[in-house]
């Protein structure tokens, strides 16, 4: 196995990334993208762990930092969803394929970056995989920012604190309709005409975002056509929260799933323990 | 199709004419094994003195990561060669989080200046570093008798320090599963690092031996014989500097060291070393509530360095 730190150009900025090569020829790429603020190698070195272990398993990866983030140029103050991650994504993610002499990709990303690999499903032809780690698919309502904007404050601590007010006021919000933010309305369907994608999320995540996305998926799932929807999976993770990857338990799970799951993919073969939607 | 290694190499490095700075991928061998580091250098005259960048402990070197980037980045558009890196249990570094301690970053460290000496074409070396790496920077410092030395809000006790860390799991255990708390909790990560020999600290793999290593750190006793110049930016909402902080300069002078004090005030100067980014629009955006603070930790830096490291340029280096 080789890595190669590079600068990969982008307009007038410079973004960091690792190749990895394993040492015989690669079969395909995989695009390792993190959420709001993690560098290229990811908390507790995941996505560095990650590399090595699909390397081993004859599979290229590229790790990189968004402008702004990590050892990349550029000065971020307030990353959104629409600020060209997904431009850099697949910027990096074409230089990486040239590099490596490759024409299969796959997108793995947490968070804010499982959207940006979602849009990368969608906007390349080459790409016939993406894992989605714990993605807020959901755009808030006004009433829910409010609540989301509240959660730290006297009143939400008094909430917590009365079983009667938590009740009412989470029905309240559970009550309203959810729909798909922008970038996942329109990466959704486009990524499933050609890729597989896979949806990871846990039961522990205290966070509202995850059991309204878990719910919205289902909703998205429902309404695909049947070629679709064969692609689309997601699985519960019950190791403990993903939010973070705060568990030495929780990171080997993940490196797992995620290295079993781009291998069987390029393999094309149908995974023993794929969990589709229902 | 192969790998165009040419193409990955050619990629390597690259030149920042507006800022003034060319930045290389390096991978060295440091400590335990090889991992990855950036030479930052300036585009014009270079100056005699280089630098060399250490960074914090655990998930702090992720959150005051940044910080090291940007100070890099402002030095060598000053004229300063500035070497930062991944230690073992890092980033891409070849080795996990279980090597990681007091020892690793100190031996990294340390072969790090010895790196600098050897490729950053400089007279002499100095070391950066916030929090912890700041009490690293300090340590080499002191053991390497190198003649500049600069700290950012560095850690003063390794008691606290590590108290402080273990705290972080109590926190989370309250926060997730409404348990523990209490003192005696402590003690059980205490007594899983004895039984055990590690504790997962919110997914950090903390040895018994870091803890040990760690908590018996006191900079006061510790920093022995530098007598070099020395900037250390204290971090405050208030304007005043902390007590350990005040006691530490009252130390370091009293070793003959030259040593400057910059206050830098800051709304988020009592977050320095946690998770940055605040989420905003009702949970639709985050903010990064680190980078103003970063911008004056690293003006006040390189100011010092211009005014107390700046005078000499390399003969080598006045060509373009």
């Amino acid at each position: 196995m080789n890595e190669y730190p590079v600068f990969v150009p982008y307009r007038n900025e410079h973004l960091s990334a690792v190749v990895t090569v394993p040492d015989a020829r690669p079969a395909a790429l995989a695009l390792l993208l993190s959420g709001t603020g993690a560098p290229r190698s990811h908390r507790f070195q995941l996505w560095t762990r990650i590399a090595r272990s699909l390397a081993e398993r004859g599979l290229a990866s590229v790790r990189m930092d968004y402008r702004g983030v990590g050892d990349s140029t550029g000065r971020l103050l307030q990353p959104v969803l629409g600020d060209q991650r997904l431009d850099q994504a697949v910027t990096v993610s074409r230089f990486g394929m040239e590099a490596v002499g490759v024409d299969r990709v796959a997108a793995v990303g947490n968070c804010s970056g499982a959207i940006v690999a979602l849009g990368v499903a969608a906007q390349m032809a080459e790409c016939e995989a993406a894992i989605c780690i714990l993605p807020r698919l959901v755009q808030l309502g006004g009433v829910n920012r409010v609540a989301m904007e509240a959660r730290k404050s006297r009143v939400a601590g008094l909430l917590r604190r009365s079983k009667p007010l938590r009740r009412l006021v989470t029905g309240s919000l559970h009550g309203t309709k959810d729909v798909p933010s922008e970038p996942v309305r329109r990466s959704f369907e486009p990524a499933l005409e050609h890729a597989r994608i896979l949806f990871v999320y846990s039961k522990d995540d205290p966070d509202p975002y995850v059991g309204k996305s878990r719910r919205l998926l289902v909703q998205m799932a429902a309404g695909l056509p049947a070629q679709k929807r064969a692609r689309l999976e997601m699985a519960l993770d019950a190791q403990g929260p993903l939010a973070g990857f705060e568990s030495t338990s929780t990171q080997q799970a993940v490196i797992d799933r995620v290295v079993d799951w781009l291998q069987d993919s390029f393999a094309g073969s149908a995974s023993a323990g794929r969990a589709e939607i229902a | 199709m192969s790998i165009d290694e040419q193409l990955l190499k050619r990629h390597r490095c690259f030149e920042h004419p507006e800022a003034g700075f060319r930045e290389e991928f390096v991978q060295p061998v440091l400590g335990l094994g090889s991992t990855v580091g950036v030479l930052s250098r300036p585009l014009g005259e270079a100056r005699s003195v280089g630098w060399v960048i250490c960074h914090s402990f655990g998930i702090e070197q992720i959150h005051v990561g940044r910080l090291d980037v940007i100070v890099a980045r402002a030095l060598s558009a000053a004229g300063f060669a500035v070497f930062r890196l991944h230690g073992q249990g890092y980033g891409d570094a070849q080795g996990g989080m279980e090597v990681v301690g007091l020892a690793s970053h100190l031996a990294e460290a340390t072969e790090a200046v010895e790196f600098a000496r050897r490729h950053l074409e400089v007279d002499s070396v100095g070391t950066l570093g916030a929090r912890f790496g700041g009490t690293v920077a300090a340590l080499v410092a002191d053991r390497m008798d190198l003649p500049f030395l600069g700290l950012w809000e560095p850690l003063v006790s390794g008691t606290h320090y590590m108290k402080d860390y273990l705290r972080t799991q109590i926190l989370a255990d309250i926060v997730e599963n409404g348990q523990g708390g209490g003192a005696a909790d402590v003690e059980g990560i205490r007594k899983q690092l004895s039984t055990e020999g590690w504790a997962d600290i919110r997914g950090f793999h903390l040895t018994r031996q870091a803890y040990d290593d760690i908590a018996a750190v006191d900079l006061v006793a510790d920093l022995r014989r530098f007598g070099g110049t020395a900037l250390l930016v204290g971090l405050s909402r208030s304007g005043k500097l902390s007590k350990s902080l005040t006691a530490f300069v009252g130390h370091m002078q009293g070793l003959a060291a030259a040593c400057s004090v910059e206050l830098v005030e800051d709304p988020a100067a009592a977050q320095f070393g946690q998770f940055r980014w605040r989420t905003v629009d009702g949970g639709q955006g985050k903010r990064d509530g680190q980078l103003e603070l970063n911008e004056k930790i690293s003006d006040a830096t390189v100011a010092w360095a211009r005014s107390q490291a700046g005078d000499s340029m390399t003969s080598a280096e006045a060509s373009p």
